[in-house]
């Protein structure tokens, strides 16, 4: 065997190794500082089409969140001091209910000046669903993530300030429910805390891989959402109406998510059911004053 | 020292480097950011983005916009300190956007503007805080406001189709929803609460476009949008001819003929139900901005097929009868829930990637210790 040869194979390959694991990424990570971003999803009632688009929506969002950064003064110089959402996590369905309120209770205590939630999946206005072990089986639901517990959960911080929950039914009683379950404290004394926005639905949420507009799936009008409301100054409302536009509306009030009955589905089954279903996207809260926070400049010393 | 020797050295050397390069990655190198209290990280978090430095170009088209504020919103923009944001990166259908945070006390006034070829053809007005300063008196009168409104865009930037438009809207009585044409244009009111939206769209044999027009929103009577893409879009085509009828039989067509995977298995064969399905006109954009008729379809199914679809979305040009668009989607409804077990899982590739290579680093070195060895 040709021993220099073989050596600089072993080189390469340990060099391919050192290479692909510093290749930067979207992945977790929690320095346990400043904003916090987390993204759920569900395994269950999701075929092949519809879960890749889930996941291909998390990782562009995720790598949105990541590239917002700390510029930190020190020394007359200024440094990359890392990303400002301190914590980063795409969970996936990878996750149960307790779990999430886990993930709560961290934010309130290492992430309290700003924490964000997406869902995309299942579920209706007692909560939604996370990992299952039967993904096909619509009659064994997986475990609910309740929003009477987040609720129990968030009473006293007011961390959570821009929830999205991409899952059917929500906003139908706001605010009670989903939108003050994640901050309660904004909804009892609105001008004493930081703004807060909630964006869920009436009725039913539509899937990610159907389409909006011609060209146009709801995958990209949820990834340009985040990609305005993390660019220049925009707010929450802004980037509504920003990413409506760019999916072929003039504004959010007249895309496909503004009101019912232009976008549709179906059940067949009693109780619900046989019967088509729409929906609509609901916001709730402060859209014009909530800002998602982007890049921070901070001077040290 | 052999060379074996001083690969075998070499790579010990890398590998208790590659512990500090994860920690490296880890860890940023800067001083801890401590130190500040919590109105400091306020402070900091409220400052999305620093106000821009604007170019003489830029300028321009900031006047522009405070033209149109003071002269068309008649917004009393000198009563306010202004803060203007630019985003120069182009988007879909504009090349420059101006963000305007208008403060006067405790009143905050919040104004966006997109510009396409140096012209505002998109603005929004939206009081965050307190109420916004008018030069106009208060007003009940929408109908009048938004007549007045169209008047001063006239004069604020000359169109040879707003004097047509005005007319339209004079032969309005009541603002209550409504839709009617004359001539060349479709106009559309609708009102809900506080909030009244018309609309001005070219005639397309009555199909219409989420994009094709001027609009006016006043929210409590003064103008909080003003949307402008007359020009943008040319119709192509307004001649229907798939009837509805022709496009539900393509559309279950190609439903039956469609499959999906769920996991490894392969769904085919749906059974579409006759009703009931929903159909719905459009005129939609098939490229360069050019516009035809467009037929959305959603069928339903006779149950749930495994991956949770209840129904199919399908699309068809309405001129040609070409299947623009098809997928099998279901219902994020909640049937009563029933717990069951949960269980954590994971997958992290690159992890399993890298412990793989390293595996291979570590079966190869012992190979050649074996062979020296031997």
């Amino acid at each position: 065997m040709n021993k220099p040869r073989t050596a600089t194979c072993v080189l390469l390959l340990l060099l391919s190794t050192i290479l692909i694991t510093t290749i930067p990424a979207a992945k977790a990570y929690d320095y346990d500082w400043f904003f916090a971003s987390n993204e759920y999803t569900t395994n269950w009632l999701q075929y092949n089409d519809e879960a890749e688009h889930t996941w291909t929506a998390f990782t562009q969002i995720a790598n949105l969140f990541v590239q917002k950064r700390i510029y930190v003064y020190y020394y007359g110089y200024w440094f990359d001091g890392g990303p400002s959402y301190g914590e980063l996590n795409n969970w996936g369905s990878s996750r149960t209910p307790w779990d999430v309120y886990a993930q709560i209770d961290h934010d309130i205590t290492h992430h309290p000046l700003f924490s964000t939630v997406l869902y995309v999946g299942h579920g209706g206005p007692d909560g939604f669903y996370v990992h299952t072990d039967y993904p096909n089986d619509p009659y064994h639901t997986p475990d609910l993530t309740s929003f009477n517990v987040i609720h129990s959960h968030t009473q006293s911080s007011p961390a959570h300030q821009f929830v999205l929950m991409w899952v059917c039914m929500g906003g139908e009683n706001s605010p009670q429910g989903s939108p003050s379950a994640w901050n309660p404290l904004w909804w009892s004394n609105p001008p004493a805390y930081p703004p807060y926005t909630w964006v869920g639905f009436d009725g039913m949420s539509p899937w990610l891989l159907d389409q909006m507009t011609p060209g146009n799936i709801f995958r990209y009008w949820l990834v340009f959402f985040y990609y305005f409301a993390l660019t220049g100054s925009y707010s929450v409302m802004d980037a509504l109406n920003l990413a409506s536009w760019a999916t072929g509306a003039s504004d959010f009030a007249s895309s496909v998510l503004g009101a019912y009955g232009r976008y549709w589905s179906y059940w067949p089954y009693p109780p619900l059911g046989p019967t088509t279903q729409t929906g609509r996207m609901h916001v709730a809260g402060d859209p014009f004053g909530t800002y998602l926070p982007r890049d921070v400049y901070y001077y040290y010393g | 020292m052999n060379p074996l020797k001083r690969s075998i050295i070499l790579l010990l050397a890398i590998l208790l480097l590659f512990p500090l390069v994860s920690m490296a990655k880890a860890q940023p190198s800067l001083p801890p950011l401590t130190g500040f209290d919590a109105e400091e990280w306020n402070k900091l978090k409220q400052m999305p983005h620093p106000p821009s430095q604007l170019t003489e170009q830029d300028k321009i088209l900031q006047d522009n916009a405070l033209r149109f504020l003071t002269n068309v919103a008649k917004l009393n923009t000198s009563s306010y300190h202004v803060e203007v944001f630019l985003d120069d990166k182009p988007g879909p259908n504009y090349d420059k956007t101006l963000k305007f945070n208008f403060t006067s006390g405790k009143t905050k006034l919040d104004v966006l503007c997109l510009f396409r070829d140096n012209s505002l053809f998109w603005c929004t007005i939206y009081p965050v805080t307190g109420s916004p300063a008018f030069t106009t008196p208060e007003s009940s009168d929408v109908l009048s406001t938004a007549k007045g409104t169209l008047d001063r865009l006239q004069a604020f930037s000359a169109k040879e189709y707003l004097p047509t438009v005005r007319s339209m809207l004079d032969t309005v009585t009541e603002l209550r929803n409504s839709k009617t044409t004359i001539s060349d244009f479709t106009q559309e009111i609708a009102v809900s609460g506080n909030t009244v939206r018309i609309s001005w769209e070219p005639f397309a044999n009555g199909l219409s476009n989420p994009q094709n027009k001027l609009l006016l929103e006043f929210q409590n009577g003064k103008l909080t949008f003003f949307y402008n893409c007359l020009g943008l879009f040319k119709i192509g085509s307004a001649d229907v001819k798939i009837s509805e009828q022709e496009a539900i039989q393509i559309a279950t067509e190609h439903a039956r003929n469609y499959s999906w995977e769920v996991g490894n298995e392969t769904i085919s064969n749906a059974n579409v139900l006759d009703t009931p399905v929903i159909a719905n006109l459009s005129l939609q954009n098939r490229g360069n901005n050019i516009l035809y008729p467009y037929w959305n379809i959603w069928l339903p199914l006779d149950k749930i097929y495994p991956g949770g679809v209840t129904s199919f979305h399908v699309t068809i040009w309405a001129d040609t009868g070409e299947v623009a668009f098809i997928a099998p989607i279901g219902y994020g409804g909640d049937p009563n829930a029933v717990p069951s077990e949960s269980q954590e899982t994971t997958s992290d590739y690159s992890l399993a990637i890298a412990i793989t290579l390293i595996t291979a680093t570590a079966v190869i070195v012992s190979y050649l210790f074996y062979k020296r060895k031997r």
